[in-house]
């Protein structure tokens, strides 16, 4: 009887298949389907398949390739190899199917007219168990299984349906439907064919359903990584550091099906959303040392941009077949973003270390850091050198079963921490940072690196003192941030707050208590300081308070003091074991054989490799707030002295060294800076900080609890201390040690800010907020010590106070938190609204009269810039042109010329002048600022702290004849100097005052300028004109300058020259004892340039340097380096460094620390 | 010692330790400790609790023995004169309210005192009031100031007349010197009377007067100067006992850069027999003199004044003088909105009076007529404190019975400064007297602190002893012209603050013609 059934060839493609391959086959010759023809496509397999092809399918066609083409263009060899087949039934050589799947499969296609058709797929080895049944996907690309991983099939899926891909491994197609597409996509070798195929029939119009009746077995060997795809294929072998993962294919095949099925409108919708999606994919990837996805992510844009002309080929084919529009078919696609759906559902799962876990512990992938490694290394540096897992103590396996916590409850617990910061400070991150405090807006990305790489800087009258390396960490911030320099502000201030927090987890950590290591680190977020910080527009209290509990985890682990000891064997017996049985010279991974010397050397020398990580860590906060190196030397001196106390003198010496050592490394990566502070001479104890008024410092009680601003300012904050008290009265061995040490500490830091503030240091002044941050961080640890203790010292006690003491501090805690919580509401933490630059800015528009500079006076912490003492609590600084920006903020501990304006102002409050202008006049000052608040009193909008000036100053300013007041309002009195002369002017020899301006300048060449026979008010140098106008702080300036003499207020005189168009220099001599005047001889162009000479590029060329070293051998020893390094070194290189290490057994432990080293582990 | 009787309680001590082993075995065995457990013994435990609240607590009562810390001290409240310190890079004094021949004024003579060792070298420039508006009192024309040179020798007074050269009209003057050191104080003759008055050291942007009348034959000039480089703009009102007084001519009133505006204040405020002038800037600041001339027959009385720069809750007259037939009265002037009292503390040697109290109400001007008080010591001098509970100015005028030598009336205001350092100019040089026959008449020192001063007097330049003494807390010490005499300039040092006086000559009767010290600014 002839059959009426519909002809299917299945096409079975091989690749040396495995023994399972027989089965396969057996299943194929047990089909009930009668007009079934089986085409076997051998794939170069290494031993001919016809033999055993012909033992299990005694009819059925092998054809064999030379070549491995892979899965897609082989398959498509059937459209000229078969003809009146009505259906092809692509099958994998690892897939089994039952014997009605056939029959089944082309029931359905013809019951649904459907022209592609998948059945259930389920496991080889226990067919309960299901592995595909049909499969969706996202706008993206990015496909989803319909079921869990490992689901049980009890039939819940047993229902025909559309489905957007049948997934590959066995799938039944119209053969008319495959010739009109064209087949596969040859491009595509493994991974991802599937999803092309049936997005083109979706695209034509075809209707893709799964049939779960229909089922198969599959193994997928090429799927689960156990058959590598070959390298010949991906071409992997050629300018690629790393093989090609699935990963990668997957991805690049997605993107590939993405840009060519996509009709234009929907391309240009959905592509910037998988662009963004991208980019914080490979955000939280780098963060988690997920090397691999940053890999797998960027090579699959790569490898498409690469072939951008042949998709746009394809996809014109592609189009050319729409039937359906990309609306029609979207609504098959899920919403939203799939993968970013099933990753916090892998977080939520398994945590965020967790959800990564298997790509780093993916065979073939080196388990690298990435970013979030080098951060690590301020953390986690090894103590021995040689086989520790770097974050042994931070494993999951090493955290007591008490002290374990479900990643879910920490998730949640930081969401609602992180959701209260943002809460708290939405207003300022939404909006814009006004300047306020130190929180002055940055130049622009090129000024930044400018102010680093110039002789020259704006501060005082002029100043050749080395710029701090903190503008080139902006510039380089503002670098990463393409320029955009708010946000780049922005980013610093706020990533301060979350980057503390993490530090104290991490710091709490290896006391093996995830609890504990939780509630340090929200109580350190709880703590008002940086909420104070950020009201009171404290930039250097921020830093301080973001780096203190890195800072401690150095010196901690450096003392050797259990839970921070290093741990003497931690690699697991067996692995230990296998190592030994492997024999010497064994190399478990690929790390030595590149492994640059560097890394291996600072890996050697435990003690260097900690006093670089410190000193880097402390160089970029002394970049800052130069105070971070007090800081760091008080708490090695605090922890050193409670060791004392413990009888642990070893402990000290160690601390105290690693104190010392690092800030001496951190001086030596600041070198050219620190020259510059030590020339300040006495002075240079400036820099760490102006003195304010004593009669404002905080009291004893207010330091203890914190409430040096208007966040926390309640007696609710108190209860932090207590809290902290918990560990002394419950913890045993190393928890109670560490309690000791953190009170010491936090003694030690609130002692020192009570000194501080009473000025009874003289002239060694330090913020106490800034003071307050290491405290707060020992107290938070504390605190953090005393839930450990609780969880593994309490259980050994029967109920009783221990447990209501718990219970207390947990109260405590709370209600510590109440004022911040409180403070969260307004959204910006009190941080004022309106500031001084808005309430300034008509000063900008005078610069057209004339260059001119600003005296601000007023207590240090009001200043918006870096300032110097004028005693008695009052400080002063200058800007130019208006308000000042970051420019001015990291200031010379010296005023050098400029101490003469503290000079007139001090002359001018004991009365002893009543013309200040004129002793001003010479710096160009045009304006006199005092200031006596954070920001404008604006009744019913804001109310700043207050920052009351010395009393007799406002008086003294008011008594001056040559100063009127121009404006004034709560906080701030501005007078103008009416007997100001531009900062750069000239007196034309033509002008008829030239006579009285040369005598006048004359008579002023002690600096101080004669005022008898002028009236008061008027200019001190009769006749003074402006010229070479120019942008403030500009290291040269161009203009017409009349013959006559040309003033500059701008020091030293002598670095300045004067030259006309044609290089003539006008010859200089000093004027006013400090600034320059040139006798220029006939009017023209001219330039005034700075002339710096050579120490300031070679200063700064040594400073750079010595930062890249460092940092490159911070992160080569992360591995980041290796690839990079083997090319450029060369084989040649490599094996001489390779072969002798294969005589060293040690190395091998090395190696596996190594391994270790990553997070997967 | 002793040992257990009961055999199950050895039992039940060897179940719980066993269970503790047990116990602690299962904790090893479960890996809930890493660390070896070490029993922190009590003593350990307890030290470390005793440490830390020992520190704390040990800080805390440190910083509450040291107290907190100072607030800065705020600069000592001047009555718009001091001498600048000797060092001083520049210095300026503002004299204004005189006049050169006007108005039955003759010209107004300057005192400049050199308190140092060197010379001093400055400049006056001199200007007198434009004569237009409705309330000019001078005829003349601003016109082009006068600059001259002046020169003090060390230890020395020049006596200089600011109006030579210049058109008849009331005139002002300022001085700028190459350092400091330098006192200048003004006296100004006029019909029936002669006046002195220190001038401004500085300017200001407010001043206030207490004491003034335009009842008839009385006339009431107010000098403004404008010593600045810009112009300032002025609002002027007046207290009055029939309520405040705004004249619209006086609000918005420019004062050019460098000028000086003099307003006769009877243009506006008519018959009023107490009056308090107010003067405040809406730009720049001025200095403010006023001159009033009193009148009674054939003969009368000139006061010129220098204003206060603010109100006070603290006044000083060092010496008051209840004469048996003339009049004293106290002028307290309550600028402020809110009503206070002004309490009178008398000081006399070897008594205790009680004082007086004079409610003041708020925006106003009472006169306490205290030669009609019996608590008052008459023909003996007296030392008086007003304390006030707001901001107050307070003046004192003087009135000689008719028949007495001219001149009868004359006023000063008091001041607000204590200090332990005075410079007390004579009334004219040695050969200018400020009125003919001028000389010293008493010279007063008031101490209104708490513990004796030791005072020590001495003529400036010879560097002579004149007195010695010591003033007890809330009592004087007057040195009469047996003691005192001439036109010299005396030094007065003190070990506490206090407050100083002098009484002239020629005058109808005590504190007609008087002047207050000059503090030294250090």
């Amino acid at each position: 009887m002839e059959s009426l059934a519909p002809p299917v060839v299945a096409v079975i493609v091989a690749h040396d298949p495995g023994q399972w391959f027989d089965e396969a086959l057996a299943s194929f010759a047990a089909q009930d389907y009668a007009e079934l023809s089986i085409l076997v496509l051998d794939c170069a397999s290494t031993e001919e398949l016809t033999a055993r092809v012909a033992a299990s399918l005694p009819t059925a066609y092998v054809r064999r390739f030379e070549e491995n083409q892979g899965y897609g263009a082989t398959s498509n060899q059937v459209r000229s190899m078969v003809d009146g087949a009505s259906y092809f039934l692509f099958c994998h050589d690892d897939v089994a199917l039952f014997p009605d799947t056939v029959h089944l499969l082309v029931e359905e296609a013809f019951r649904s007219n459907a022209g592609i058709v998948s059945p259930k797929v389920v496991s080889w080895d226990d067919p309960d168990r299901l592995v595909h049944v049909g499969m969706t996907v996202d706008k993206g690309g990015s496909v989803t299984d319909r079921v869990q991983p490992n689901e049980i099939d009890h039939g819940q899926h047993d229902a025909v349906r559309d489905v957007f891909v049948a997934p590959g491994g066995c799938t039944l197609v119209r053969a008319d439907l495959f010739e009109e597409l064209g087949g596969f996509d040859p491009t595509i070798v493994a991974m991802g064919e599937d999803l092309d195929l049936c997005w083109r029939a979706q695209v034509a119009g075809a209707r893709i359903i799964v049939v779960p009746d229909a089922r198969v077995r599959h193994l997928e060997e090429l799927a689960s990584g156990a058959r590598p795809v070959e390298a010949s294929l991906v071409g992997a072998s050629h300018g690629r550091h790393h093989p090609v993962t699935l990963q990668e294919l997957q991805r690049r095949h997605e993107l590939h099906a993405v840009f060519k099925c996509y009709g234009v409108f929907h391309l240009f919708r959905v592509l910037p959303q998988i662009l963004a999606l991208t980019l914080g994919e490979l955000v939280v990837a780098a963060v988690a040392g997920n090397r691999t996805r940053v890999r797998a992510v960027t090579a699959a844009w790569s490898w498409n941009f690469h072939r951008m002309g042949e998709t746009w080929r394809q996809r014109r084919q592609v189009q050319s077949l729409r039937r359906l529009s990309d609306k029609e078919i979207r609504q098959l696609q899920v919403s939203g973003s799939a993968r970013l759906s099933a990753y916090v559902r892998r977080v939520l799962q398994l945590g965020f270390r967790g959800a990564h876990a298997d790509e780093l512990a993916a065979p073939g992938t080196e388990a690298e850091a990435g970013l979030s490694g080098v951060l690590d290394e301020f953390v986690d540096s090894d103590d021995d050198g040689t086989a520790r897992r770097r974050d042994a103590p931070y494993d999951q396996e090493a955290v007591s079963p008490r002290g374990r916590l479900s990643g879910r409850v920490r998730l949640l617990s930081w969401l609602i921490a992180a959701f209260v910061v943002v809460v708290g400070s939405r207003s300022l991150l939404t909006g814009s940072i006004p300047s306020i405090g130190q929180f002055v807006p940055f130049p622009s990305w090129s000024s930044t690196f400018a102010q680093f790489g110039t002789g020259w800087h704006p501060w005082g009258v002029g100043s050749t003192s080395p710029g701090s390396p903190a503008y080139a960490l902006v510039g380089a911030l503002g670098t990463v941030l393409f320029g955009a320099m708010g946000l780049a502000q922005k980013v610093l201030l706020f990533a301060c707050i979350p980057l503390g927090a993490w530090g104290m987890v991490r710091l709490v950590r290896p006391f093996r208590s995830e609890r504990g290591a939780l509630v340090a680190g929200i109580v350190y977020l709880a703590i008002p300081i940086p909420y104070d910080a950020l009201a009171l527009g404290r930039l250097g209290a921020l830093i301080i308070y973001a780096g203190a509990p890195w800072a401690f985890g150095h010196l901690f682990r450096y003392t050797g003091v259990a839970p921070f000891a290093p741990a003497p064997q931690v690699l697991p017996p067996r692995t230990r074991a296998e190592v030994a049985d492997q024999g010497p010279g064994h190399r478990r991974a690929r790390y030595n054989a590149g492994r640059p010397v560097g890394g291996r050397w600072l890996a050697r020398h435990r003690t260097l490799r900690s006093l670089i990580l410190l000193g880097v860590l402390e160089a970029v906060m002394v970049s800052f707030v130069p105070a971070a190196a007090i800081v760091v030397v008080l708490a090695g001196a605090a922890v050193a002295g409670s060791s004392i106390l413990l009888g642990q003198l070893t402990t000290a010496a160690r601390a105290l060294w690693l104190s010392l050592g690092s800030t001496l490394v951190a001086g030596i990566l600041c070198l050219p800076w620190l020259i510059g502070v030590l020339a300040a001479g006495r002075g240079a104890i400036a820099v760490f900080g102006v003195a304010g008024p004593t009669s404002g410092a905080a009291s004893w009680g207010d330091l203890l609890r914190f409430s040096v601003g208007p966040i926390g300012n309640s007696p609710l904050t108190w209860a932090f201390g207590l809290a902290a008290l918990l560990p002394l009265v419950l913890a045993r061995g190393p928890r109670f040690g560490w309690a000791g040490r953190c009170w010491s500490i936090a003694l030690v830091f609130w002692f020192a800010a009570w000194v501080i503030g009473r000025g009874w240091t003289g002239s060694l002044s330090i913020d106490p907020m800034i003071l307050l941050g290491p405290a707060a961080a020992a107290t938070a640890m504390a605190i953090g010590l005393g839930i450990a203790a609780f969880e593994e010292d309490l259980p050994a006690s029967t109920f009783g106070w221990r447990q209501l003491a718990t219970a207390g501090a947990v109260a405590a805690m709370a209600i510590g938190a109440v004022p911040t919580l409180a403070s969260a509401l307004p959204g910006r933490w009190d941080l004022p609204q309106n500031d001084f630059s808005q309430t300034m800015a008509w000063m900008n528009a005078k610069a057209k009269t004339g260059a001119f500079r600003v005296l601000w006076v007023g207590d240090p912490r009001a200043l918006n810039q870096g300032s110097w003492s004028a005693g008695d609590g009052l400080a002063y600084a200058t800007s130019e042109d208006g308000a000042p920006n970051a420019s001015w903020l990291w200031n010379a501990p010296g005023p050098g010329p400029a101490a003469r304006l503290a000079g007139a102002v001090n002359t001018a409050r004991t009365g002893r002048t009543n013309q200040l202008g004129s002793l001003l006049a010479t710096a160009g000052v045009r304006y006199v600022v005092e200031v006596t608040a954070l920001a404008p009193i604006i009744p019913d909008v804001q109310t700043p702290t207050q920052y009351p000036a010395p009393a007799d100053l406002a008086p003294a300013l008011a008594d001056q004849l040559d100063l009127q007041s121009v404006f004034s309002e709560s906080g701030i009195s501005v007078y103008q100097n009416n007997a100001w002369i531009p900062e750069r002017a000239a007196v034309p020899s033509s002008a008829p005052t030239a006579a009285a301006a040369a005598t006048a300048i004359a008579a002023s060449a002690s600096g101080t300028p004669n005022v008898l026979g002028v009236a008061p008010g008027t200019p001190i140098v009769p006749g003074a004109v402006p010229v070479l106008p120019g942008p403030p702080a500009a290291s040269s300036y161009a203009g017409v300058v009349p013959a006559g003499t040309a003033l500059t207020a701008l020091a030293p005189a002598g670095r300045w020259s004067l030259a006309s168009a044609g290089g003539t220099a006008f010859p200089m001599s000093p004027a006013f004892g400090w600034a320059g005047q040139y006798r220029v001889d006939r009017s023209g162009p001219a330039v005034l340039r700075f002339s710096g000479g050579p120490w300031a590029p070679l200063s700064v060329a040594f400073e750079l340097i010595l930062w890249l070293l460092v940092v490159a051998a911070l992160v080569e020893r992360r591995g980041v380096l290796r690839p990079w390094l083997r090319s450029a070194l060369g084989g040649r290189r490599r094996r001489r460094r390779t072969e002798p290490r294969r005589q060293i057994p040690e190395l091998d432990l090395e190696a596996e620390g190594e391994d270790f080293g990553g997070l997967g582990g | 010692m002793s040992y257990p009787t009961d055999p199950s309680g050895r039992a039940a001590a060897r179940r719980r330790q066993a269970g503790r082993h047990s116990q602690s075995a299962r904790r090893r065995q479960a890996g809930h400790t890493l660390y070896r457990r070490e029993a922190n013994p009590i003593r350990v435990r307890v030290a470390a609790l005793v440490g830390v609240v020992a520190a704390v607590t040990a800080i805390w009562i440190v910083s509450v023995a040291a107290g907190a810390p100072a607030p800065l001290a705020a600069r000592a409240t001047t009555d718009g004169v001091s001498i600048s310190a000797a060092d001083a890079s520049s210095s300026s004094l503002f004299c204004a309210g005189g006049a050169s021949g006007f108005g039955g004024l003759a010209g107004t003579t300057i005192y400049l005192t050199n308190t140092t060792t060197r010379a001093v070298t400055g400049v006056m420039t001199a200007r007198v009031a434009p004569g237009t508006g409705s309330g000019a009192t001078s005829t003349g024309t601003p016109g082009p100031p006068t600059v001259r040179p002046v020169q003090i020798p060390p230890m020395g007074t020049t006596a200089i007349n600011p109006g030579t050269g210049l058109p008849a009209g009331d005139v002002a003057a300022s001085f700028v010197f190459a350092g400091g050191g330098v006192a200048a104080n003004q006296v100004v003759t006029g019909t029936g009377g002669w006046s002195t008055a220190p001038c401004a050291s500085q300017v200001a942007t407010s001043w206030y007067f207490a004491g003034g009348s335009t009842s008839p034959g009385n006339a009431l000039t107010l000098d403004l100067f404008n010593p600045t480089s810009t112009d300032a703009v002025m609002n002027v009102s007046f207290l009055t006992t029939a309520g405040v007084i705004t004249p619209s001519a006086y609000q918005g009133l420019v004062v050019p850069a460098g000028h000086v505006v003099a307003e006769n204040v009877g243009d506006f405020v008519q018959n009023q027999g107490e009056i308090a002038t107010i003067v405040s800037a809406q730009s720049t600041a001025v200095v403010a003199d006023e001159l009033q001339q009193w009148s009674s027959g054939s003969t009368g009385g000139v006061a010129l004044r220098l204003g206060s720069p603010s109100p006070s809750t603290v006044w000083h007259f060092a010496q008051t003088t209840n004469p048996n037939k003339g009049t004293v009265t106290f002028h307290v002037a309550n600028p402020g909105n809110q009503g206070g009292i002004a309490t009178f503390d008398i000081g006399v040697p070897s008594a205790s009076i009680v004082p007086i109290q004079v409610p003041v109400p708020a925006r106003s001007v009472v006169a306490l007529i205290a030669s009609a008080s019996s608590r008052l010591p008459r023909s003996s001098p007296y030392a008086v404190t007003v304390k006030a509970s707001v901001g107050m100015v307070v003046s004192r005028s003087a009135q000689a019975t008719n028949g007495s030598a001219p001149p009868l009336w004359g006023s000063i205001s008091g001041t607000t400064t204590t200090s332990t350092h005075w410079l007390v100019p004579g009334p004219g040089a040695g050969t200018a007297p400020g009125t003919p026959r001028a000389t010293a008449g008493s010279l007063a020192v008031a101490n209104s602190g708490s513990s004796p001063a030791r005072v020590r007097v001495t003529t400036l330049g010879a560097g002579t002893v004149v007195s010695s003494f010591t003033v007890a807390p809330g009592s004087l010490v007057v040195l009469g012209p047996n003691v005192i005499a001439g036109l010299l300039v005396y030094d007065v040092s003190a070990s506490q603050p206090v407050s100083v006086e002098e009484d002239d000559n020629p005058s109808g009767a005590p504190g007609v013609v008087s002047s207050s010290g000059m503090p030294f600014s250090s």
